[in-house]
């Protein structure tokens, strides 16, 4: 069942795939490969505490746990359960055989803004680019808008063309419709369409000329840019019937927005947060049990709402969009195992992730914490501690995530290793 | 004019400068956000070489230190919605709004700085702020009388004299918690002030530290090297800001103002780490401010802000020949920004023209403010949603989707077009052409801005050749080539056959122009 926001209105596409998954009609064997592979991500901004749903600290001795949480197993793959977590129980009964979680991700910084870029780039200086734009770029020649950000930090350097932001409030719609006409008191009258192509084809002969007498090769890159633009522009302006960059408001309606962007093929790569006002939410340097406890169930709540929505919706390659996507949840860093005198706790290297959906072998934990709570050394292969390996960096993470999506990680992380115990 | 002549013969490549006529557009929207005057397009044109004289007043102008708040909200970050506080001390409609205006404060210190012509140290030790009648009924100011929106204001909450660190607007910005006890706070004070972002150093951490015991780890702050390089400079930086300490780090109650009492907070949140600057002690904020002014990375840093601010990207190692001639021209001038500025156009790698150069910039993005001020000054249509400037607002209109710098998720401008920045260049460039046509169809023609050549009722083809020429003067800053003046001709005619309408016609030709690539590329 579908938890439908206001915002979804189900197009003739939802209609097919949800009556494909009821059976009713045969699905169609369609051809999958890892470059028309799609990708979410969502990131607890402000810091998660791995050990609430990630990682079983009540053998360490030095973690803080929680009463009442207990370590399970689904589907093979080790996490924790509390009872006042509903939402993270059911996510994880019911997808736990998709998903894998990585514990003991190294993020060597402990200020916010620095391990989002290292967590998105592998690098805190400003010329990597992030993980989402490059595997949007990869997909500039189809869709619209390669890398949607909804919600969240973006580092594009280089692949910028890739990046579409949309605003909360709808703004990239009221673009696209000319809704913005509205937001002031315009009485003035509007260019018919006719008008408006004839303009489009003067500026698209003055943007060809404009490149061709560049006399540098910075101005002609510069051109060029304004070029591939203007065309994507385009794109954005003959967008699939039935499809609109609605307003949102929560991280449910942008989850609707986003999964139907990646299903009509507009977007490879959707980006949200958690919350999706970009503040750094989950940052719980007080009265930490609660505000995790409150925080992952509303997350995981989300979640499922997105799975739900990525199994109902028909993908371009494969039946379901959940086979052809697949979902990064991710925090910039974790919380320290002990709490401060303010029952919080405070930042921590050390975080877990969980990788889910297409690609990924399900019911598999790589990594894990030591006695100090540090991240293990592992085996990116088996994914098990191994003593002559180092620790899981932001790079392994980047260069799986390239790789499962058939791009060279040895073009943009060289020195790292994509985590091939993850994949299926 | 600064003699270059040092460092281009060291240029790998020999740079050209651009003509003067384009360099008269790129100060004046630079400098000003605004096209050159008519009056300033047609001195040039008559004689090349005034130009250099205009460039040099445009300092002078008004509308450089407004958009010296733009530049520097690139650097600060300050002038968001996006501040991650509770609203429950405010009572208004639209805290966010507030908070908007809340974090120009350092921004419009700085504007203050060089409308005075005061020396850039000002910044730092001014014992004034920049208030409004808005942040007086909240925060302890007394606010000088005048009918300026931005006036200048003095705390009355024993706060120190020291200017931009001083404010409510950056802590507001910038806040921090009980165990990073102002540690956030402190780097972002050496990040704006001597370009020193501490935290851009990866910390190696070691194996042999044991994280979990707090003593340990207190220790290893002071004593371990992958701890030290950053905490022995940011803790005692760290320790100059208790005075804004809050006791609830999201709710702006604690921010309204200074609290004198805590100054001494440092003894125990820092472990007796003394207020210092860089290794000097400074005895409390007065005193950092004292130590920034006299810290010679403070006019290095500036420099390299003013260069990346007008060349839009970031210093490289070959520029540090022509950055550091900058500084000098700086420093021997007084340290006024206006000189800085002046410094920076003067520049080879400001000037260059389209060849390829090492260092040159020939072709640069333009900002939405910049964007946003230049089509205003053109049209007169200024582009708001309810109070806010659409293309200086994340939360109600279109800044980081313009391509400029939100302040809290984006934190670096655009430096090339994407879609969403030819989305927002086609919004703007409609909504201001059918203003300006339908507005001065009922005006004289000496009143009018842009439309001074047409009846908006003669559909002839020599009536419409010699406005379109204008428009393309004016709104480009450059006349049209025969070629240009003839396609822009054809598009009137084209679009006169579709609308069967001369205004309308006039509003396509216009926004083809405020749309074109040599307006968002200059």
């Amino acid at each position: 069942m579908i938890r439908q926001s206001p915002l979804f209105i189900p197009s003739r596409r939802g209609v097919l795939a949800s009556l494909a998954a009821a059976s009713l009609v045969p699905r169609s064997a369609k051809a999958f490969s890892p470059a028309q592979r799609k990708f979410v991500f969502v990131l607890a901004s402000g810091g998660w505490d791995p050990t609430r749903v990630f990682a079983d600290g009540t053998a360490s001795g030095i973690v803080a746990t929680e009463s009442g949480a207990v370590p399970r197993e689904t589907n093979g793959l080790r996490w924790v359960h509390a009872e006042t977590r509903p939402s993270v129980a059911a996510w994880f009964e019911r997808y736990s055989s998709q998903a894998a979680i990585v514990n003991g991700l190294l993020v060597p910084s402990i200020a916010h803004e620095q391990c989002i870029t290292l967590a998105l780039t592998g690098t805190t200086g400003d010329s990597g680019s992030d993980w989402p734009s490059i595997l949007g770029m990869a997909a500039m020649d189809r869709c619209a808008a390669p890398n949607l950000v909804l919600a969240g930090p973006s580092f594009p350097g280089i692949n910028l063309p890739a990046v579409v932001q949309t605003g909360a409030r709808g703004q990239l719609g009221d673009l696209i419709t000319g809704g913005y006409r509205e937001w002031g008191e315009r009485s003035a009258p509007v260019l018919s369409a006719a008008g408006r192509s004839t303009l489009d084809a003067h500026l698209d002969a003055r943007a060809a000329g404009f490149a061709s007498a560049a006399g540098s090769e910075r101005s002609r890159a510069q051109a060029q840019a304004y070029i591939l633009a203007m065309q994507q522009r385009a794109k954005l302006s003959s967008l699939p019937a039935g499809f609109s960059f609605s307003p949102y408001a929560s991280l449910d309606d942008a989850i609707a927005v986003g999964t139907e962007a990646l299903s009509s093929g507009v977007s490879r790569v959707l980006s949200l947060s958690s919350p999706l006002s970009g503040d750094l939410g989950w940052d719980s340097h007080s009265t930490n049990d609660d505000l995790q406890n409150v925080l992952f169930e509303a997350f995981f709540a989300s979640m499922l709402t997105l799975f739900q929505r990525l199994e109902s919706l028909p993908g371009e390659s494969a039946p379901t969009l959940l086979e052809e996507t697949t979902v990064l949840l991710y925090s910039e860093m974790g919380r320290t195992p002990w709490l401060n005198a303010g029952t919080g706790k405070d930042h921590w290297p050390y975080t877990s992730l969980l990788l889910a959906g297409s690609g990924i072998r399900g019911g598999t934990n790589v990594g894990g914490f030591d006695d100090g709570w540090s991240g293990v050394p592992t085996n990116l292969a088996t994914g098990e501690e191994d003593p002559t390996a180092t620790r899981i960096s932001c790079g392994d993470l980047g260069a799986t995530l390239l790789a499962l999506g058939d791009i060279d990680p040895g073009e943009w992380v060289p020195s790292s290793t994509p985590i091939s115990a993850l994949l299926a | 004019m600064i003699f270059w002549l040092a460092c281009t013969t060291e240029s790998p490549t020999e740079s050209v400068e651009m003509s003067p006529l384009r360099l008269l557009n790129r100060a004046s929207l630079d400098l000003r956000g605004v096209r050159p005057s008519e009056a300033e397009l047609a001195a040039v044109q008559a004689d090349p070489d005034q130009a250099e004289a205009l460039i040099d007043d445009f300092v002078n102008d008004e509308r450089f230190f407004e958009r010296l708040v733009q530049l520097y909200h690139e650097v600060y970050l300050t002038e968001t919605e996006g501040m991650d506080l509770r609203s429950d001390a405010l009572t208004m409609d639209d805290p966010r709004q507030f908070y908007w205006e809340v974090g120009q404060e350092p921004l419009r210190i700085i504007a203050e700085v060089a409308r005075q012509d005061l020396p850039y140290t000002e910044i730092v030790l001014a014992d004034w702020t920049m208030a409004t009648d808005q942040m007086a009924e909240y925060f302890p100011l007394e606010l000088e009388a005048g009918t300026e929106h931005w006036r200048r204001a003095r705390y009355t909450d024993g706060r120190p004299a020291a200017g931009v660190a001083a404010t409510n607007g950056l802590w507001w910005r910038f806040t921090s918690t009980e165990t990073n006890a102002n540690r956030r706070r402190a780097n972002a004070l050496t990040t704006v002030l001597v370009c020193e972002n501490l935290l851009d150093r990866p910390i190696g951490f070691d194996q042999d530290v044991n994280l979990v015991d707090e003593e340990a780890l207190r220790d290893a702050i002071r004593t371990n090297p992958s701890c030290i390089s950053c905490h022995v400079s940011l803790d005692p930086v760290a320790a100059n800001l208790f005075g804004f300490y809050w006791s609830n780090f999201t709710s702006p109650t604690q921010g309204l103002a200074y609290h004198p009492g805590r100054e001494r907070y440092w003894y125990e949140r820092l472990d007796g780490v003394a207020p210092a600057w860089f290794g000097t002690p400074t005895g409390g904020l007065g005193g950092l401010g004292r130590q920034v002014a006299a810290d010679p990375r403070f006019p290095d840093c500036a420099a390299e802000q003013a260069f990346e601010g007008l060349l839009r990207r970031e210093v490289q190692l070959g520029d540090m020949a022509e950055v550091s001639g900058v500084r000098d021209e700086f420093v021997s001038r007084g340290l006024t920004l206006r000189a800085l500025y002046s410094a920076v156009v003067d520049s080879p790698a400001y000037r260059t023209s389209d060849v390829d150069t090492e260092l040159g910039v020939p072709l640069k993005f333009m900002p939405p403010d910049i964007l946003n001020t230049s089509v205003a000054d053109l049209t007169g249509f200024v582009w708001q949603r309810g109070e806010m400037p659409v293309l200086l607002s994340d939360r109600y209109g279109l800044r980081s989707l313009g391509g400029g710098v939100g302040g809290i998720t984006v934190t670096k401008p655009a430096t090339a077009s994407s879609a969403t920045t030819v989305l927002v260049q086609v919004a703007l460039a409609d909504e201001a052409s059918a203003y300006v046509v339908s507005t001065e169809q009922s005006l004289a023609v000496a009143d009018r801005r842009l439309f001074r050549e047409t009846d908006f009722v003669e559909s002839a083809e020599s009536a419409v050749s010699g406005q379109a020429a204008a428009l393309h003067l004016r709104v480009l800053g450059e006349p049209p080539s025969a070629a240009e003046e003839e396609a822009l001709v054809a598009l009137w005619q084209e679009l006169y056959a579709v609308e069967g309408s001369v205004p309308l016609a006039w509003q396509g030709v216009l926004e083809a122009l405020l749309r074109d690539p040599s307006y968002v590329l200059y």
